[in-house]
């Protein structure tokens, strides 16, 4: 049994899964339209399990740290400094996917390709004969007798439709950014209920994560069967040449990723005083831990690497890089970030303050709704900056999802240097709140 | 005895002639429908026959001259579209929207369809109609206030709705995203259509401001889109999904905006030499209840809009 659950969660089964599906997609449209069902049914579950997962861990998460005694001001700090980290991130990615742009800038081959792909992804899911004026996302009706409203698209009415009114009306409608601000206020606000109420609130959240999570973890053992359905149906009728005309955006992600890999590796150059082949000795192993398992397996790696070889601060540093490293969703806002610089220009849209800023904000909110979703799908995340853009996000998805598995390992390394950048600045703090640190490690240690 | 065998092969001449006489109106009783409660009989291709209970009357001169000549001469814009003429690889016609609006037309007549597809431009086909040398004329061809005035019109059996492509760039930057038309019409703006088409009439109308030019085909008015010749192709929601499945980048690069409350009214275009044909292709278009749009032309020929 536990051959078989080895077997069904190996990356090399994942690459195989995802190959197939392609294979099956193009090649036998029928078996894919077979499978269909069973993926929509699985995809559905996954999903459930998310919606609720997502905001328990945060309510916990927060709460746990907000009723720990005269930790609030550190949780504080911790705060500003974890959105620092990902403002930096998501700025510096935008910033470098518009400085590489014009080598990875979109071919007239590859606009074509996902053309196609957009006019056939939409044929597709219509099951009744379509209207086509009305399915396809570039054709827009308008009454020529009647007055259009303009549509405020201001940066700031934008910021205030991602607060909610109705978290269940938010959770009805998926309106995961609305449901991240709920979690964070709700769990901000446990400083203010009586301590008992707390403990069995945060209990329940933990229980309902742990329920789900079990469920999840059974359902992410048929991941493999979940994807060639995914993939197979998506790709229905794809000419295999679309997928090769991708890889421009593959191009692209990388060169932003080997630029903050840079900028990491130079910060922590500058805050521990070491020469970069130090640096780079020091940091081996858990980055080829990253890259080749997971983050968490490469933390204490990480810890006794910061604190061992490069000097810092071993409090400090075990307080705060299992947050960093815990919460592995650095990577993946520079990966939405740099995705959705290049889907602009794909779309030939002009890149303004405003979209510059939807990107940035976006990039954010998409990146913290990763902490809830599972597997291949936070990819699927990118909508939260599309959508508001009004522009179409399931080709930039497919291409997302077909890409992931190979930069799943090169995610999981820029997290732990990113980490490692992160907490070597904030590691470089007074010693004069040491006496806080024990107590906030042991809470924030996952 | 003689007399007797005389009767005997008589009557035996007789039943037969009889039984024959039986077998033809058997025959009629095959190819006789009933129609609005009166017994009609609906002729064959080649047939010539009228309504049988008016035989003896003196027909409409211009349907008599169609029905004595035995064909109804039917002009097709060479460069007609998909579905209303599909081609096959070679060029050869082998079937289509208008070819079986028309196909039916002249059966309904009893007469045979000749076809002319030689004809290379839509004025060239407006003038043929014009002198009576063919007496209906197809192809997509819009009904428009001009045209009226010196061909007649059927009534409408596809209905479109004139549509603008435009960069998505363009309407970004100047801010009319959402309403484009109310720009288009007060600005001095220049828009591209395809040359010879209704769409010069259309674009002209619309767009009062405006300068139109024309370009030989709709993806020379693309390519002039692209490159900012223009800052609108004006054109009918049909051709422009064709567009876009030809060129697939549409869906990325531009936005289409169909101007829904706008109608594109296709029309069988008749000879004002046959003045009372008109009723008569009328009264099979509202018989069978005819009159389509973009999406019952793609349900109804999928294969024309495969995307390339």
């Amino acid at each position: 049994m536990e051959r078989i659950k080895r077997f069904l969660s190996s990356f090399w089964t994942i690459i195989f899964s995802l190959v197939l599906g392609v294979v099956i997609g193009i090649y036998a449209p029928r078996i894919a339209t077979a499978c269909e069902s069973f993926g929509e049914i699985y995809f559905k579950l996954i999903e459930l399990c998310c919606t609720i997962m997502l905001p328990v861990i945060i309510i916990s998460s927060i709460g746990k740290i907000i009723i720990s005694k005269g930790s609030s001001g550190y949780v504080y700090k911790i705060l500003i400094a974890l959105f620092l980290t990902f403002a930096v991130i998501s700025g510096i990615s935008i910033l470098s996917s518009i400085i590489v742009s014009p080598i990875t800038a979109p071919t007239s081959e590859t606009t074509k390709s996902l053309g196609k792909l957009i006019i056939n992804s939409q044929e597709k899911h219509q099951d009744e004969p379509i209207d086509v004026l009305k399915s396809y996302y570039f054709i827009r009706e308008i009454d020529t007798d009647k007055e259009i409203q303009k549509k405020d698209t201001g940066i700031l009415k934008i910021i205030a439709g991602f607060f909610p009114n109705n978290i269940f009306e938010s959770l009805a409608n998926k309106k995961t950014v609305e449901v991240l601000i709920f979690s964070i206020i709700f769990g901000l606000l446990f400083k203010y209920i009586p301590p008992l109420t707390c403990n069995s609130l945060i209990n329940l959240c933990d229980s309902l994560f742990e329920a789900f999570n079990t469920f999840l973890t059974i359902l992410l053992y048929l991941l493999p069967f979940g994807i060639i359905s995914l993939i197979s149906h998506e790709t229905t009728g794809l000419d295999f040449n679309i997928v090769i005309s991708l890889f421009k955006l593959g191009e692209r992600i990388a060169l932003v990723f080997l630029i903050l890999f840079i900028i990491c590796i130079i910060i922590i150059k500058y805050t521990s005083k070491k020469s970069f082949i130090v640096v780079f000795k020091a940091l081996k192993e858990p980055m080829i831990l990253s890259f080749v398992a997971e983050n968490l397996v490469a933390m204490p790696s990480l810890i006794s690497a910061m604190t061992e070889k490069l000097g810092f601060n071993r409090n400090k540093v075990g307080s705060a890089a299992p947050l960093w490293m815990g919460m592995e969703i650095h990577a993946d806002v520079a990966l939405f970030a740099a995705a959705s610089i290049f889907t602009l220009q794909l779309y030939g849209i002009p890149i303004g303050f405003n979209e510059i800023m939807m990107i940035f904000i976006g990039s954010i909110a998409a990146g913290l709704s990763a902490l809830g979703a599972a597997a291949i799908l936070w990819v699927a995340l990118i909508r939260i900056i599309l959508d508001p853009l009004d522009i179409p996000s399931s080709p930039i998805i497919l291409a997302l999802m077909l890409f992931e598995p190979f930069f799943n390992g090169l995610l999981y390394l820029l997290n732990s240097v990113i980490s490692c950048a992160a907490v070597s600045i904030l590691a470089r703090e007074p010693e004069s709140k040491k006496d806080l640190l024990p107590e906030i490690k042991e809470i924030a240690t996952p | 005895m003689k007399k007797l065998i005389y009767s005997f092969w008589v009557s035996i001449i007789i039943l037969s002639l009889i039984g024959c006489g039986k077998e033809d109106a058997k025959q009629a009783a095959a190819n006789t429908v009933v129609n609005s409660g009166k017994i009609t009989k609906r002729a064959r291709a080649g047939e010539n026959r009228v309504y049988e209970q008016f035989s003896n009357v003196e027909l409409f001169p211009d349907i008599q001259k169609i029905i004595t000549r035995g064909t109804l001469n039917i002009g097709i814009y060479q460069d007609c579209d998909v579905p209303f003429v599909i081609k096959d690889s070679d060029g050869k016609v082998t079937g289509g929207l208008d070819m079986e609006i028309t196909g039916f037309l002249a059966d309904h007549l009893g007469v045979k369809p000749v076809y002319d597809y030689t004809i290379k431009s839509r004025v060239e086909l407006f003038r043929k109609l014009h002198n009576g040398e063919i007496d209906i004329a197809a192809g997509e061809l819009s009904h428009t206030f001009d045209r009226g005035k010196y061909v007649y019109f059927s009534n409408t059996y596809a209905q479109l709705h004139p549509s603008l492509i435009m960069n998505k760039k363009d309407v970004v930057e100047l801010g009319i995203r959402n309403d484009p038309y109310k720009y288009l019409s007060e600005k001095p703006c220049k828009i591209g259509v395809q040359a010879d088409s209704s769409y010069i009439e259309y674009a002209q109308n619309l767009f009062p401001k405006a300068e139109v030019y024309e370009y030989p085909t709709l993806e020379d008015a693309l390519d002039a889109l692209n490159r900012n010749e223009v800052i609108a192709l004006l054109h009918d929601d049909n051709e422009i999904v064709l567009l876009a499945r030809q060129h697939a980048e549409i869906a990325l690069t531009n936005t289409v905006y169909v101007l829904k409350n706008k109608k594109d009214n296709i029309c069988i275009a008749i000879s004002p030499k046959s003045p009372n044909l008109c009723d008569t292709v009328n009264l099979y278009l509202e018989s069978d209840d005819l009159l389509f749009d973009v999406n019952d032309l793609i349900e109804r020929y999928p294969d024309a809009y495969k995307c390339e």
